[in-house]
């Protein structure tokens, strides 16, 4: 090997310099490219259903709402389907993407695991039993959503408390722990589905398969700033959360406390996937794919997996369940939806795995 | 500077570090050497405080690590860790811009300024690595991952450096390598504590040598003091010999050295010449 005199070797260093980019221009014009996508589908899905309504009636709708009732006559029905029952469940179903998707890639850096997901450390399980006991025991709470959240809780703070030693809480017996906690929540769903009678027993499965059925604005009001403040929260943290997928002694090295963070992050994941189980059931799938996707195509840098992740997750949603209430008159469960679309996805993700998004 | 007073560990019952004291001045390369289970990882752990040993006072630039938060001890000293794995597929450059996270106050949330992309590509060329940036660090030969890590701790701009076995699964070329690339940042003042298994590695690229055995420090000083067939035959069981080639030590199996080549691996046709 010949060595260069110095001057041509600073040379060399400079256009070698010059064509290393950190690219964030690119990812960013990514996120932009992933919002307009998703305020496009919020207003295809706003006209989409079985009743029609034209651009511009939604609009008239819309802009009388944010501009005051009275400057434009408004059709009462119009206004209904579009106020009262379309955009809260376009709003609903967005903030359930945003927040399931969110959620997953935290976990997925934090326990630098591919194949966990928001579930995993019981929610959903600790949910549906809350939803169960309160479609059985109507008076038990105040409603099945708060009945729902209840255990959800309940069902994090076990796994939290019995996976906890010396001060810390391992990955693994987090795992450990949430799959503990699920079965028994699971086997206590099995128990009320067993004492109920047949129009409880169909409310839970429906309630289990998840679904927008009576999104209204309440859910939107309870969820959104929820959703939004944990978001941003684990926004802020998304550099950190790179450190610290590379292991706790190194994250420490790098300066971040790992068990801090750690503890910021899954629990603000854990609080916004509760409170979206909490009002829509368990949604399949987003949650273990849309970081996937984002990491495909951004790369896994958590300052732009996290928005693209979040964003991609509404898009699916919203495309998931405009499908579920136009493709048939009666409805489908949405869970139906994203796990068929879903598993050609993952099967391909199996398939080039290596390739993207994970190493291993 | 590293000033390490009278440091005690336990792992339950057996103790890994009994009274362990040792001070290394600024821009000093100083070797760690010892067997494995002579303590020297936890050694390095309670350096970085990443184990909190119940005794005895670690001092990094006159500071006690455990007065210090975790951020401000990664403003003083950056670790390499020996094995490494990421489950992300990470860009070189983003992984030796991790090294900058101490320095990024509010956390590097949305862009990072100049000055800390400039320190990244800096560290890159200082060990002449640049052109591996844009890389996948994953996919890296185990040499280049180790030079990444180093570069990670440069573009920490620490003033101390703890590198844990930086060569140990590593092929010749890039053993020489690392070690030159250490060489150079000590003589910029910067304080490092590598600890590696090979005597003759410790002996010809450290100012310093602290061998320890059985958690007790047995030699501490210059290699030619320190790395001596008297503390080397307390820490091995094997007895080796301190040869010199040109006045440089190399060490050598002790069966090797007296009993000459016929202990070595035989010519194959001799072999079985004396099968017969």
């Amino acid at each position: 090997m010949t060595t260069l005199p110095a001057d041509l070797q600073a040379n060399r260093n400079e256009a070698v310099e010059s064509k290393i980019e950190f690219a964030e221009s690119r990812k960013c014009l990514v996120i932009l490219v992933l919002s307009v996508l998703l305020i496009l589908g919020s207003v295809y899905a706003l006209l989409a259903g079985a009743y029609h309504i034209s651009l511009r009636e939604v609009i008239a709708v819309l802009s009388a709402h944010i501009f005051g009732v009275e400057n434009t006559p408004v059709d009462r029905v119009h206004n209904t389907i579009v106020w009262d029952v379309r955009l809260p469940r376009v709003l609903l179903g967005v903030l359930v993407g945003f927040a399931l998707s969110t959620a997953g890639a935290v976990y997925q850096g934090t326990f630098r695991n591919p194949l966990v997901e928001p579930f995993i450390l019981g929610v959903s399980a600790g949910a549906s039993f809350g939803a169960s006991l309160g479609i059985l025991y109507p008076g038990l709470f105040l409603n099945l959503q708060s009945g729902a959240l209840i255990f959800a809780i309940v069902a994090v703070v076990l796994v939290y408390f019995a996976s906890r030693i010396d001060g810390r809480n391992p990955i693994v017996n987090l795992i450990l722990a949430g799959v503990i906690v699920s079965s028994l929540f699971q086997a206590l769903v099995s128990i009320l589905k067993y004492l109920s009678d047949d129009a409880g027993l169909r409310a839970i499965i429906f309630w289990v398969m998840g679904g927008f059925y009576y999104a209204n604005w309440s859910d939107v009001v309870i969820t959104a700033p929820v959703v939004a403040l944990g978001f941003g929260i684990i926004w802020t943290q998304s550099w950190k959360l790179n450190v610290l997928s590379m292991g706790d002694d190194e994250a420490r090295a790098l300066g971040v406390n790992p068990d801090w963070l750690k503890l910021v992050v899954i629990f603000l994941a854990t609080l916004i996937t509760a409170i979206v189980v909490a009002s829509v059931g368990i949604i399949a799938w987003v949650g273990l794919m849309m970081p996937h996707a984002a990491r495909m195509i951004l790369g896994p840098d958590h300052r732009f997996v996290l928005p693209a992740a979040a964003l991609m997750g509404g898009l699916y949603i919203l495309i998931c369940d405009t499908l579920a209430r136009t493709l048939t008159s009666a409805e489908i469960p949405i869970s139906i939806i994203t796990s068929v679309l879903g598993a050609p996805y993952l099967f391909y993700l199996l398939r080039t795995r290596g390739r993207f998004g994970f190493t291993e | 500077m590293i000033h390490i007073d009278r440091l005690r560990y336990s792992y339950g019952d057996s103790e890994v570090l009994s009274r362990v004291s040792a001070s290394i001045e600024a821009g000093i390369l100083c070797g760690l050497f010892g067997p494995n289970g002579s303590g020297k990882t936890t050694l390095f752990k309670c350096c970085l405080g990443l184990l909190k040993a119940p005794r005895g006072t670690i001092l990094l630039d006159g500071k006690d690590i455990y007065s210090m938060n975790v951020s401000s001890l990664a403003r003083i000293a950056a670790y390499v860790p020996q094995e490494h794995r990421s489950p992300f597929p990470f860009k070189v450059k983003e992984v030796v811009m991790m090294g900058r996270t101490p320095h990024l106050g509010g956390g590097g949330i949305f862009r990072i300024s100049k000055g800390h992309r400039e320190a990244t590509l800096r560290a890159l060329e200082m060990l002449n690595i640049l052109h591996l940036a844009d890389s996948r660090y994953d996919q890296l030969s185990g040499g280049q991952r180790q030079l990444v890590l180093i570069a990670r701790a440069i573009a920490q701009q620490t003033s101390i450096l703890f590198l844990d076995e930086p060569t140990s699964s590593l092929d010749f070329d890039n053993q020489i390598r690392i070690w030159k690339a250490l060489r150079k940042l000590a003589q910029q003042g910067i304080t490092i504590l590598a600890c590696s298994h090979d005597p003759n590695h410790v002996a010809w690229f450290c100012d310093r040598v602290i061998m320890l055995g059985r958690g007790r420090v047995v030699a501490d000083g210059h290699p030619r003091t320190a790395i001596t067939e008297s503390t080397l035959k307390t820490v091995y069981r094997e007895k080796c010999t301190v040869k010199r080639i040109d006045g440089i030590p190399v060490v050598v199996p002790e069966t090797i050295a007296t009993q000459g080549s016929s202990e070595l691996p035989q010519n194959p046709s001799r072999t079985k010449a004396q099968a017969r």
